[in-house]
């Protein structure tokens, strides 16, 4: 987490929002996330409902107890999916970093009926 | 990983943020890429 709290900007760089998706009940959460100062949207998911949700359509989180990262494009769908073996196992942010490269040269991700409006472009 | 499709639309969900905002991830769509961790707790 503090990795990726450190290199939050070169996620926004890539026009990249993250979702991180907690066990702890929502007091618990809240206070973690506020003493740590986390930049990105925290959501605290106590009966596990996001964790199912993609637990139950794709087979890989496994309970929700261990670390995972999904990577979804601007047309909604999943271009990574990684489950961890071990709590370290995670990818790298070098690693998700490039695949946002690679995502971003896709025409901008998007197909061409829903252009892209990047809020800071002139 | 075998998927007939090999990039799957990732299902939506709505949720109450720490701030209390509602997130609903079909609002990034044509906007932003997200990464979406799981984590697996902070205690």
């Amino acid at each position: 987490m503090a990795q990726l709290r450190q290199d939050y900007q070169k996620f926004v760089e890539r026009i990249t929002e993250i979702i991180t998706v907690g066990p702890e009940d929502a007091n618990s959460f809240t206070k973690w996330w506020h003493e740590h100062e986390m930049p990105f949207i925290g959501i605290p998911d106590p009966t596990h409902e996001i964790a199912k949700l993609y637990n139950q359509q794709f087979k890989f989180l496994r309970g929700g107890r261990l670390p995972a990262m999904v990577v979804i494009d601007k047309v909604g769908r999943i271009r990574l999916m990684h489950y961890a073996d071990l709590p370290s196992d995670i990818p790298t942010d070098e690693e998700v970093l490039a695949l946002l490269d690679k995502l971003n040269g896709e025409t901008g991700g998007i197909d061409n009926k829903s252009p892209v409006v990047e809020p800071n472009s002139k | 990983m075998a998927y007939e499709n090999q990039n799957p639309a990732a299902p939506d969900f709505t949720a109450t943020d720490s701030e209390g905002r509602t997130i609903k991830l079909s609002d990034y769509k044509g906007k932003k890429n997200i990464a979406l961790v799981f984590n697996r707790g902070f205690f």
